[in-house]
């Protein structure tokens, strides 16, 4: 194995001291040990990438064969970190001591294990012994040290090249094969965001059970009987889907017709409205308009009972003619119901009253299962079923960007108290995998302004591309509503908004500039509450 | 510690008392190194080839050159125990009365030439054992202890079989080295005629060191540094000629039959150390180990009947064992 010395430099000679062979052993060791640890940690470094290269690579393709779900893009990092951790503690538990340095320094250079001798001698306390071997040791160069242990195959000894050099080789075909299998997607395999179907329809199962949960707890609390019925029908579908018996096909199927159901109910209730004429959303406005006038009219009812107002004060009140006329009462027959009860026989304005609140509940009840409709199909849409036509009623958002879509669960996260008809706009960032993180807090939103109404008429403006770097960018907005369809003032929603956009920032990957251009977007919107004008 | 200045002055010593022999021996240089190193180590020599090789002449000529006592016993079938260590004879006082007395045979020496051993009987061969390994002799039931340096250098021929006997296991183990002189070249032969034929040849060459300067060489052979992974490396290889041991080379468990006792492996760092000291080193390399292994172990491995089968000698078997036992830092 050994070569012969492979330099010809002069020793420290005879009458060298102890001190300089002791010097000279040690500075030759050190050489030797600089180089043994460049060399292991360029071994250890490249095998710790390549099998963390590796790793990712199997990880992928287990995602993307649906064995598992991962992160991809933290799977990666995590794989290569681990690796890279692990190999550098491989190689801090097996690092070679000064000795085996010393040993291997003696047969690559062919020292005749003077080096390993003299160290040992050395490290045995025996000065004079070490500085006796140490003298007639030849010098040795960092280059020399380096040819022990090269860092390269070219200039060491071809049967010495550590195996690290080979990894210099391998590692790109590894970030080769890991970059093919993150692009690759296999046939059918796949549902949208690169998710496997049957993870994506566990993932939508949680998010319509978590949903019909919380519909069902809006309708116990306020008495919605169809709401209720459609709550139970969405555990029931979530947890089937849940649980993983249910295929994408008849996940699709089974969630269309309880969709049906649900519209077919909400029909129902809004042709039922017995004071509404009309059908469909001019019932719908009706409905909500009543909803909306009831608190005044009632107001106005008390105040008549109680003795604070007589019928022919309130006919000059505006607000209540207002009223009156948004919940298409007519003013006359209410001042007479007004009189009557006045005169002792409430029963006619108990009656008017009765509808009122008949027609608040079914609205909120119609309101609820409409907002259940567009939430089954936004996920529906997330499972990969076609969406709706745009020029439909009930637009549909982009897959990726899917929180955006009114119908999307997405869309809660910027839902706002009635009458807030689509003001202000709405920024998605979408990176794939986060689908599911975006539908918890579009939950939580949503149970935060449970009574939102959506106004699908305004004018859609979508901006989509990728930024060179960091994750895919998805914005898409609307243009600012007409002055005159904002019924409710700014302000109320404005702290909402705020605090929901402040948490959906926190979760989500989005480059500080934008996060800084969003937060202006908003500050505006107060200057503009301030100054009573609409943000431009 | 040993100083560099002694080992320049060993190594003088060494290369005049090689120059010496040279004068003399032509050719088997690794014969002469060999018997050198063994003198420095303090072991006794087993030196085997045909005849005529000069395996005779080498030991005579060390005699010679180190002013050493020297005895030299040819053996015959016939040879006594007593014709070598001695008997006890009737001897006459002054005053008339007769008494015992131990007549000293020629193993009281220091140097001393076995010449063809393998032709005296093993009741003979065996009278060395005791010489041999415990430098003492004992007889008539009191112990005479030998001279020091007390050094046996015996000679056989491999090839004659009738009237011979073969050492037995242990007076070989009792041997350090077992050196095997080899045919000279044609230039070497060349130089044996000139030298051999020639009207004035050369009488017996002055001493070159006595036996003080041998002790003091013998000591610093002791001193030369042997390194722990050294150590390590030459006590796997003693081990690997065991068939037994775990992890045996496939030479050891095919051919062996019996591996290198302890003496081998003492035999061997003594060797490897010797060596090291006439190369001017300090300490012993994995080189000098690999370079004695043959000389040392040979005589102490015992084959089997498939190395007998297939023509392997020992040689063969160190070789594979040596390829098969990794160095330390190569493994």
């Amino acid at each position: 194995m050994s070569t012969g010395p492979q330099f010809l430099f002069r020793t420290l000679g005879r009458d060298a001291t102890d001190g300089d062979a002791i010097e000279h052993l040690t500075k030759t060791v050190d050489r030797l040990i600089r180089a043994e640890r460049r060399q292991s940690l360029m071994h250890f470094g490249g095998a710790g990438i390549f099998w963390g290269l590796i790793t990712a690579a199997a990880a992928v393709l287990i995602s993307r064969l649906g064995l598992a779900t991962l992160p991809v893009n933290q799977t990666i990092v995590l794989c290569i970190v681990a690796a890279l951790a692990a190999s550098l503690g491989i190689r801090w538990t097996n690092r070679r001591s000064p000795l085996s340095v010393a040993i291997l320094g003696d047969i690559r250079l062919g020292l005749k294990q003077q080096l390993s001798s003299a160290w040992e001698l050395y490290e045995q306390g025996n000065r004079s012994g070490a500085a006796g071997i140490a003298r007639l040791l030849p010098r040795t160069r960092t280059a020399d040290a380096d040819r022990v242990f090269p860092l390269s195959g070219k200039g060491g000894h071809a049967d010495h090249i550590h195996a690290g050099m080979r990894w210099g080789r391998l590692i790109p075909a590894a970030g080769l094969l890991l970059v093919l299998l993150s692009t690759l997607d296999f046939h059918h395999t796949s549902g949208v965001n690169g998710e496997p179907t049957d993870v994506a329809v566990k993932r939508e199962g949680t998010t319509l059970r978590n949903y019909g949960e919380s519909v069902a707890l809006r309708a116990r609390n306020e008495n919605l009987t169809a709401s209720a019925k459609a709550a139970d029908a969405m555990l029931r579908l979530g947890r089937k889907m849940e649980g993983g018996t249910v295929t994408r096909e008849a996940a699709l199927k089974q969630m269309d017709d309880l969709r049906r159901d649900i519209n077919n109910d909400q029909q129902r209730l809004t042709s039922t409205d017995g004071n509404a004429a009309g059908t469909g959303t001019s019932n719908r406005k009706k409905q909500s308009a009543r909803s909306a006038a009831r608190d005044t009219i009632e107001e106005a009812a008390n105040a008549v009972t109680r003795g604070d107002a007589t019928p022919g004060q309130l006919q000059d009140d505006t607000a209540l003619q207002s009223a009156l006329v948004s919940a298409d009462i007519n003013p006359d027959a209410f001042r007479k119901a007004l009189e009557q009860a006045q005169d002792g026989d409430p029963q006619s304005l108990e009656q008017i009253l009765r509808e009122l609140r008949a027609d608040a509940k079914a609205s909120q009840d119609a309101e609820t299962l409409e907002r259940a409709s567009k939430r089954i199909q936004g996920m529906r849409e997330n499972l990969g079923a076609e969406p709706e036509s745009q020029t439909s009623t009930q637009p549909s958002g982009n897959r990726n960007a899917e929180p955006y879509d009114n119908g999307t669960p997405g869309r809660d996260l910027f839902d706002q108290p009635p009458g807030t008809n689509g003001e202000g706009s709405s920024f998605v960032f979408g990176d794939q995998g986060r689908a599911g993180n975006k539908q918890s807090a579009a939950d939580t939103a949503d149970n935060a302004a449970a009574a939102a109404t959506v106004n699908d008429e305004q004018p859609h403006i979508q901006a989509s591309g990728s930024m060179t770097d960091g994750p895919e960018l998805n914005t898409q907005t609307r243009t600012t509503p007409r002055q005159r369809d904002i019924t409710t003032p700014l302000h109320h929603s404005d702290a909402v908004q705020q605090r929901q956009l402040e948490a959906i920032m926190s979760k989500e990957t989005l480059p500080a500039h934008q996060k800084d251009y969003v937060r202006r977007y908003f500050l505006e919107l107060s200057r503009a509450v301030t100054t009573d004008e609409p943000p431009e | 510690m040993i100083q560099q200045q002694e080992i320049d002055d060993a190594c003088r010593h060494i290369n005049a008392l090689r120059e010496s022999i040279e004068q003399q021996v032509v050719g088997q240089h690794d014969v002469v190194r060999g018997v050198l190193a063994a003198l420095l180590a303090g072991g006794h020599v087993l030196l085997e080839g045909v005849p005529g090789l000069g395996k005779t002449l080498l030991v005579k000529t060390l005699a010679q050159c180190i002013d050493l006592q020297f005895s030299r016993v040819q053996f015959t079938p016939d040879l006594m125990p007593a014709d070598i260590i001695g008997t006890q004879v009737i001897a006459q006082s002054d005053n008339g009365e007769r008494h015992f007395t131990f007549q000293r045979g020629p193993v009281f020496t220091q140097l001393l030439l076995a010449d063809e051993i393998n032709r005296g009987t093993p009741k003979t061969q065996s009278a060395l054992l005791e010489a041999m390994e415990e430098q003492h002799v004992t007889a008539g039931g009191e112990v005479y202890e030998l001279q020091k340096p007390f050094m046996v250098f015996a000679t056989q021929n491999p090839i004659e079989m009738e009237g011979t006997y073969p050492l037995p296991e242990a007076q070989l183990d009792r041997f350090m080295v077992k050196l095997q002189a080899g045919y000279p070249t044609h230039a070497q032969l060349s130089s044996i005629v000139d030298r051999f034929t020639a009207d004035d040849r050369n009488t017996s060459p002055a001493p070159v060191i006595d036996a003080a300067t041998l002790s003091r060489l013998q000591q610093l052979t002791r001193a030369v540094v042997v390194a722990e992974h050294v150590k390590d490396y030459a006590l796997r290889l003693v081990l690997s000629t065991h068939p037994q041991i775990p992890d045996a080379p496939t030479a050891s468990t095919h051919y062996v039959r019996h591996g290198a006792s302890p003496r081998g492996a003492l035999g061997l760092i003594m060797m490897a150390r010797a060596f090291a000291l006439m190369d001017g080193r300090i300490n012993i390399s994995f080189d000098d180990i690999k370079n004695c292994c043959h000389a040392t172990l040979r005589h102490r491995i015992v084959s089997g009947f498939e190395a007998d089968a297939e023509d392997v000698s020992t040689d063969d078997i160190i070789d594979a064992i040596i390829d098969a036992t990794p160095q330390a830092g190569t493994d």
